[in-house]
């Protein structure tokens, strides 16, 4: 399958180019699904099918994403397995173990558009629970996802889909626990700061064609 | 006025007057081509300045001058050493609270004016008094607060009077926003890239106890006081033009005036068709009864939208719909209520009876209606917005915002 979707790619492929390829059937029900009950003033309904479009796409060629629900009615709300290893500490003592999978709730309001917004406002961490991450905020957030103090107006769901998977593998985190930008958990921090032999998680980029 | 009103009454000084010195009405000339009942227009302004510094402080002062009926004054800061260079003030007042010198300075001047202040940002003022005022001053320093404030004004169909100054260049800018319908234009209509790219480098948020957003600070000032002070009477003017219809029409246009050749050009502005904000401007409406005694399906009704309304959604004063509510043991619990935006813990689990809380992937600022449909019937204080001063019903189209009776 991968050597499937490497040879549909064009060699220049680049993520700009998400929009042009084609849907397979799955992924075309999904954003057709979502399209037909798209709401909202026109410019709104615009930019939410652009943005699905591309997230679909993503998830297609990356098979890093399944999407699990695509709701573009008010908000863009959107549910997705990422294949992504995430650490946890089911108990306070360790050990620290890896899911190898991260279920996230993502909302995109309209108001993103246009005005920049904290970085912990967009996605939260579904599964597994009890995170173990410098910047997944405890169960009482709704395990929050902070992606940096400030995600500029306008940011595309693409880029919040990186900005995660980076997150998720430490490939970038905020550790220090002294600046209060974007550290969700102290202790989460602190521990890392004293595991750096630990990260990254993973040197393997988003999109890979590897078999996982 | 209500307990969760953001706006504070400001009282005169003991010992003050409660009379004003004089009647402002009788001191009015005839303008030329002016209307007779101008005493009466002015006494119709009941205003909002948003920004109380180098250019907001003379437009309070202006308003008190006109012995408008209503005056509130809104700036989160205060006056540092440094404003005593630009901002109409002594070097006593350092360290004051500017939305609260300017009220109090306000008060004193015209005694019978309502004069009501906030050390806060503009967008902590809610629809419900924000709806009571028919004119917004907008002198703000940094753009995320001024994209907040048109954004809200259009939304009410509120005029907005905005004074600016680039300093290097000695020129002022009043912008008149008439935001009288969706093709009006708002703020973010006229952004250059340059613009967007300087509200994403100055808007900085912390994750400081999950809850800190406080935006960077905005531009300090760099102009000459006497800039200024010209710009915020330029404004001023176009107001009273625009309230006494002196003239050509001012609403929807930009004065742009220069010390440098003290030229004055004044251009049209123009709704930008691929402005990213909400265009759409809420019809006010009263509700059938008190709000937390009407259903979502009362206020769907009187809201008087059509089937070709597609997509309803329900906004409600302050308030969060949860769907959910999650345990630390990671059950979920079905909540289906308004929640204060505030709240955190929602009840109990029935698994492992620790407090649930608010999850923010179950719950919704804006409701889409079909997410409410079993419960469509039920009271609003019954579904928990037990306090709701405003509700907000919006469709693709249109949109109807509903203010308590109380509140207005």
């Amino acid at each position: 399958m991968n050597a499937q979707i490497a040879t549909t790619l064009p060699a220049n492929f680049d993520l700009t180019q998400l929009a042009k390829i084609p849907l397979d059937e799955s992924h075309s029900y999904i954003f057709e699904s979502a399209r037909s009950a798209c709401g909202g003033s026109s410019m709104w309904r615009v930019r939410k099918e652009v943005e699905a479009r591309e997230l679909i796409a993503l998830a297609q060629v990356s098979e890093r994403i399944a999407i699990l629900m695509l709701d573009l009615r008010a908000d863009i709300r959107v549910q997705f397995i990422m294949r992504v290893p995430v650490p946890c500490m089911p108990s306070p003592d360790g050990p620290i173990h890896f899911a190898t999978a991260a279920e996230v709730g993502l909302v995109y309001p309209a108001t993103a558009v246009v005005e920049p917004q904290p970085g912990y406002s967009f996605a939260c961490l579904l599964r597994p629970l009890q995170a173990w991450h410098p910047n997944i905020g405890p169960l009482a957030t709704g395990q929050r996802i902070c992606l940096g103090p400030t995600l500029p107006a306008g940011v595309q769901i693409r880029e919040i889909i990186f900005l995660l998977y980076r997150l998720f593998t430490l490939q970038t985190a905020q550790f220090n626990s002294f600046d209060p930008a974007g550290v969700m958990n102290g202790a989460a921090a602190e521990w890392w700061q004293s595991n750096v032999d630990k990260i990254p998680l993973t040197n393997e980029s988003f999109i890979s064609f590897a078999k996982p | 006025m209500n307990n969760r009103d953001c706006l504070a009454e400001v009282a005169l000084p003991r010992g003050a007057s409660p009379a004003p010195p004089a009647d402002f009405g009788e001191r009015l000339p005839p303008f030329m081509g002016g209307p007779k009942d101008a005493a009466q227009r002015f006494a119709s302004v009941r205003a909002l300045v948003a920004g109380s510094g180098s250019v907001g402080l003379e437009f309070v002062q202006n308003l008190a001058r006109w012995q408008v009926p209503e005056i509130a004054v809104v700036d989160p800061k205060r006056f540092k050493a440094e404003s005593v260079l630009t901002h109409g003030i002594p070097p006593e007042a350092v360290g004051e609270s500017k939305a609260f010198y300017g009220g109090r300075l306000a008060k004193r001047i015209s005694p019978l004016t309502r004069v009501s202040a906030a050390e806060r940002g503009f967008e902590t003022i809610g629809f419900a008094e924000l709806a009571r005022f028919n004119v917004v001053f907008l002198a703000t320093d940094n753009l995320l607060a001024e994209l907040k404030v048109s954004q809200a004004c259009l939304s009410l169909g509120i005029p907005v009077v905005q004074g600016t100054v680039h300093g290097e260049s000695l020129c002022g800018h009043v912008r008149f926003f008439g935001h009288g319908g969706a093709e009006s234009p708002c703020v973010a209509c006229g952004y250059t890239r340059d613009e967007w790219a300087h509200l994403n480098r100055s808007t900085i948020y912390s994750c400081e106890g999950n809850g800190a957003n406080t935006p960077a600070e905005g531009q300090p000032t760099r102009s000459l006081s006497s800039l200024c002070s010209l710009t915020a009477q330029l404004a001023s003017l176009q107001f009273a033009r625009d309230l006494l219809v002196l003239g050509a029409p001012v609403r929807d246009t930009v004065l742009e005036y220069c010390a440098y050749t003290h030229q004055t050009v004044i251009t049209k502005l123009a709704r930008k068709p691929d402005c990213p904000c909400d265009h759409q401007v809420l019809r006010r409406t009263a509700a059938p009864r008190p709000l937390t005694e009407c259903s979502l399906r009362d206020l769907e009704k009187a809201a008087a939208l059509s089937d070709t309304d597609a997509d309803v959604t329900f906004e409600i004063d302050g308030s969060l719909w949860a769907e959910q509510a999650r345990c630390e043991c990671g059950g979920w619990r079905a909540t289906h209520r308004f929640v204060r935006a505030s709240t955190t813990a929602l009840g109990q689990c029935p698994e492992c009876g620790q407090a649930t809380t608010v999850h923010p992937f179950g719950s919704y600022q804006r409701v889409p209606a079909w997410r409410t449909e079993s419960f469509r019937d039920q009271p609003l204080e019954v579904l928990g917005a037990t306090d709701a001063r405003w509700v907000a019903v919006r469709s693709n189209q249109r949109g109807v915002l509903f203010i308590n009776p109380s509140q207005t």
